[in-house]
């Protein structure tokens, strides 16, 4: 059963897996080498420059975990879930395979920015005292994949009904958010929520911190 | 078809956007002058400060020279001279400086003679030598101070006392503890003084901010330029500057920063083996502290290992106190090991905790940033973490799964 | 003395010529001398301007020189260059002989390498003789206006020392009035130092204290408005005082700065103090966080995500 379902999703999947697998090579191999031909010049500048490109890395995450995860889905969503539900397996156990097969999927992304990572570093003339860190980044973009992918797989295994309802929510939210700060300006519900999202132990603490390929 | 299509055009939107960076239409703008007159004018004036500072420093070595003859060894207090000013033979100032630090100091070695030289700062018209002249004679010891005044119309001397007191710095260690031993006698002398110019641990700080722990020297690249096009957007909503804000201080370089992560190495490097450039001898007179600018090397990269600030010294004093410090100072051992000995801790261990206290008490980590973050921030909370919210998802889509109907 | 021999041969060892500290201490100090003499003649070479630049406008006193890439902006110049003059320092120079800024413009950091705005752009005070006051600079081509200006203000300070002293850095002229206005009361009511705070309050001796025209026993060194205010000071009295404002200034520098700005406002120092004060009081937001507007554009946003967040459907 697993592999069947690891076969379908690749059906489905396998060009988006390839457009992140290539996306995910590209940007380490960019970050460098763009940059590179004039940090000799200014070393603290290019290195701001490559801080800056660590924005990317859990953009791309994200966005990898979103696309795959709704691709995964996708093809039960058509078809109003009938197929999954004739199958003769427990439903929690569909939903293992599901994910199970989704994470496979992930693995080439992950590879893929690891070897960008390691070419990029590779033959660079590097200053003594400065570090490369292609192995650290690409296990905490692993990090970040599994995590938002568990995040955007729970969302896109909901029905359309309680994405509905989850967007009204939200809209709700801002909605309360609006009011209270224009009505007491120190009030920030909005950053309160994303700062308590992104602290340890929210779901987003793992993409904070630093994303830099090359530092001292 | 029309799938196949889709993930064709997705294919390419997906590769197009990976693409679109890596094109390069031109090389950015430098902002160095492209002028050549520019650019020789600015070698003119570096030329010119470095003869100045040249002048400067051998000549009022001379005149300290000449003051030492007349100071008295292990006398009360150092005795004053001036130099450029007709008529003038003593100045407030510079007699409550010398009283505040000569009363913390209490009994002075009696082989060590202090004395201070004000000079006016008109005689050199450009910036000028600042600091001390260290001969030692058997086991006798001279300390000049040496030390800039302006010269007021109404005849008053103007001293800038933070000169004055930072050049009177090593005298005073001198002046209580006395000549060196071997180990700390070399290390001195290899790094000019530099991190021996507080005089901290006789008058404390009156403001809470710290000068960090290591020596801001600048990148010296051959010229700067301005960030990559592609980062246009970012700074139009100053996403630029905010990443400049977040970055690590790399004036402080990698062995600084991995000291004030914790890095023991590091530290001992920066301590020990730090790119110090002395002057030549016939630019600079070799019996002179230094300043660390004037120690600055002409090629600085964010791997060039910084020294410690002037404040080290005297951080190790307040800290361990005067008779520790005193064994410390005098011991004929190696820099390292008078250390240890001295004050039963490493090198490294002490002076990581103290960067990383130094660099929490500057304005930069108290009002923008205080984690110095390098390389690839990875906590081992985040697997547990991982896995706690992976197992939440997966019973929601569980959970959701098993309520569904047909 | 208990030591005399010793001291006697100490002091006649030291009172010898030291040859070797003595022969670098005079080489250097004639490399020191030529160096001088060769930065000088540089800075006079590059302060005589750019060869391509050909005078392009004149208004009164004034006349602007542009290399040909830079004409239309130099024109542009003149005339806020002028009308900025006129405000403050009227027909005043910063020496009878006159003045000279050069600017060399360079290519910016979005100009694709090229070098379209490369060139100079010289402005002189006429009658620009031999003692007249120079600088130059350079500057990217979009910036060239404010740059005399800023040069212009730079040399008018420095034509006072006393003010010079006083002022510490560059004022900012070319800084939009309303702006340096507003920074200057924020500045000026979130001050914390004592002395500041009772400034503040009323206190006028405080201000000038803060201000640094008077001078006080026991003040914190710390507890002192910074240069940016005192240049707003200066432009609030040459302000009061209007036309000839800088001329009387200047004829009271020998008094001291207090003398100066009240010579210069026609006014005493205190109530130049006063007045400057309740200015910059007067700037304050009167408006309260809460308003009828503001609440109503709440309410009425809240309604209207509300409504979104509900679903439309559910009132159909």
């Amino acid at each position: 059963m697993q592999k069947a379902i690891l076969r379908i999703q690749w059906k489905a999947c396998w060009h988006l897996v390839i457009a992140s697998s290539v996306a995910a090579f590209a940007l380490p191999v960019v970050s460098v080498r763009l940059g590179w031909y004039s940090a000799a010049a200014n070393l603290p500048l290019f290195l701001t420059e490559l801080q800056l490109w660590g924005f990317f890395y859990p953009l791309l995450a994200a966005v990898t975990a979103l696309i795959i995860a709704l691709g995964i889905w996708l093809s039960d969503r058509r078809g109003q879930h009938v197929y999954a539900l004739l199958l003769p397996v427990p439903r929690s156990r569909y939903v293992l395979y599901r994910y199970a097969a989704g994470v496979v999927l992930l693995v080439p992304i992950a590879v893929a920015l690891w070897a960008g990572a390691l070419v990029a570093t590779s033959g660079l003339d590097l200053p003594p005292g400065i570090r490369i860190f292609p192995h650290a980044l690409a296990l905490k973009f692993a990090l970040t994949l599994l995590l938002l992918f568990g995040l955007a797989f729970a969302l896109a295994s909901a029905s359309t009904r309680t994405i509905g309802i989850a967007i009204r929510l939200v809209g709700l939210f801002l909605a309360v958010h609006v009011a209270v700060i224009l009505l007491a300006p120190h009030t920030n519900l909005l950053w309160m929520t994303l700062k308590a999202l992104a602290t340890w132990p929210g779901p987003l603490a793992a993409l904070g911190g630093r994303w830099m390929l090359i530092d001292a | 078809m029309g799938l196949t299509l889709k993930r064709i055009g997705f294919g390419a939107l997906a590769l197009a956007a990976v693409a679109l960076p890596l094109r390069k239409e031109h090389s950015p703008g430098t902002m160095q002058s492209t002028t050549t007159p520019a650019l020789r004018l600015d070698s003119l004036y570096w030329q010119r400060r470095a003869a100045h500072l040249s002048w400067s420093a051998f000549d009022l070595r001379d005149s300290a020279m000449r003051t030492v003859a007349t100071a008295h060894a292990g006398g009360a207090r150092p005795a004053v001279a001036f130099r450029g000013f007709a008529s003038v033979t003593s100045n407030a100032e510079a007699d409550s400086i010398i009283t505040t630090l000569w009363s913390q100091i209490g009994h002075t070695n009696p082989n060590v003679t202090v004395s201070a030289l004000i000079y006016n700062t008109r005689t050199y018209a450009q910036p000028s030598y600042i600091g001390a002249l260290i001969t030692r004679h058997d086991d006798r010891t001279e300390c000049v101070a040496i030390s800039p005044a302006g010269f007021e119309r109404n005849g008053q001397v103007t001293l800038w006392r933070q000169d004055l007191a930072e050049a009177l710095a090593p005298c005073t260690l001198l002046a209580m503890f006395g000549a060196p031993g071997t180990g700390v006698a070399g290390w001195l002398s290899a790094t000019g003084y530099a991190a021996a110019q507080s005089n901290l641990w006789l008058v404390p700080r009156k403001v809470q901010l710290t000068r960090g722990p290591w020596i801001e020297w600048d990148e010296t690249g051959a010229g700067r330029r301005w960030p990559d096009d592609i980062f246009g957007w970012m700074q139009s909503i100053g996403l630029f500057e905010l990443a400049v804000t977040m970055r690590p201080p790399y004036v402080y370089g990698a062995s600084g920063l991995r000291c004030i992560n914790g890095d023991q190495a590091a530290c001992v490097a920066g301590v020990l083996h730090s790119a110090i450039a002395l002057p030549a001898a016939d630019s600079m007179p070799p019996d002179v502290t230094l300043s660390a600018w004037l120690t600055h090397p002409k090629v600085t990269t964010v791997a060039t290992i910084r020294p410690p600030s002037p404040e080290f010294v005297a951080a190790l004093i307040t800290e361990f106190g005067r008779e520790r410090f005193q064994k410390f100072w005098a011991a004929d051992r190696s820099f390292e090991a008078a250390f240890q000995d001295a004050f039963g801790e490493s090198l490294g261990t002490w002076t990581a905790g103290w960067a990383a206290r130094e660099w929490r008490g500057t304005y930069e980590a108290q009002h923008l940033n205080a984690d110095i973050l390098l390389g690839v921030t990875l906590k081992p909370s985040w697997l547990p973490l991982t896995i706690g919210w992976t197992l939440v998802a997966l019973l929601v889509a569980g959970w959701v799964a098993r309520r569904r109907t047909a | 003395m208990r030591n005399r021999p010793l001291f006697a041969i100490a002091l006649g060892m030291l009172l010898l010529p030291v040859p070797g500290a003595a022969q670098q201490a005079a080489a250097w100090r004639d490399s020191a001398q030529r160096l001088d003499v060769a930065v000088r003649a540089l800075r006079d070479s590059m302060l005589q301007g750019d060869s391509t630049a050909a005078e392009v406008a004149r208004r009164g006193d004034l006349a602007i020189a542009a290399s040909p890439k830079q004409k239309t902006n130099a024109i542009d110049a003149l005339d806020r260059f002028v009308r900025v003059r006129d405000r403050w320092y009227g027909s005043e120079m910063p020496s009878a002989s006159g003045f000279r800024i050069v600017l060399r413009t360079e290519s910016g950091p979005r100009s694709n390498g090229s070098l379209d705005s490369a060139g100079a752009v010289i402005l002189a005070g006429l009658p620009d003789t031999e003692g007249a006051m120079r600088t130059q600079r350079i500057v990217s081509a979009s910036t060239v206006a404010s740059a005399l200006i800023d040069r212009f203000g730079e040399m008018m300070i420095a034509s006072v020392p006393t003010l010079s002293a006083w002022m510490e850095t560059p004022p900012p002229l070319s800084m939009d009035e309303s702006e340096r206005r507003d920074q200057a009361m924020y500045a000026f009511v979130t001050a914390m130092g004592p002395i500041e705070r009772r400034c503040v309050a009323g206190d006028v001796t405080a201000c000038s204290v803060a201000m640094r025209i008077r001078q006080v026993e026991g003040a914190e060194d710390g507890d002192r408005y910074s240069p940016f205010m005192r240049a707003d000071l200066l432009y609030f009295a040459l302000d009061l005082g209007g036309p000839g404002a800088w001329a009387r200034l200047r004829s009271a520098a020998d008094s001291g700065v207090g003398a100066m700005l009240s010579a210069a406002a026609r006014m005493p120092t205190d109530s130049v103090l006063a007045r400057w004060r309740s200015g910059l009081l007067a700037l304050r937001p009167a408006t309260a966080v809460i308003t009828a507007r503001s609440a109503l554009i709440a309410i009425t946003w809240s309604a209207i995500l509300l409504i979104g967040a509900l679903g439309a459907s559910k009132w159909a």
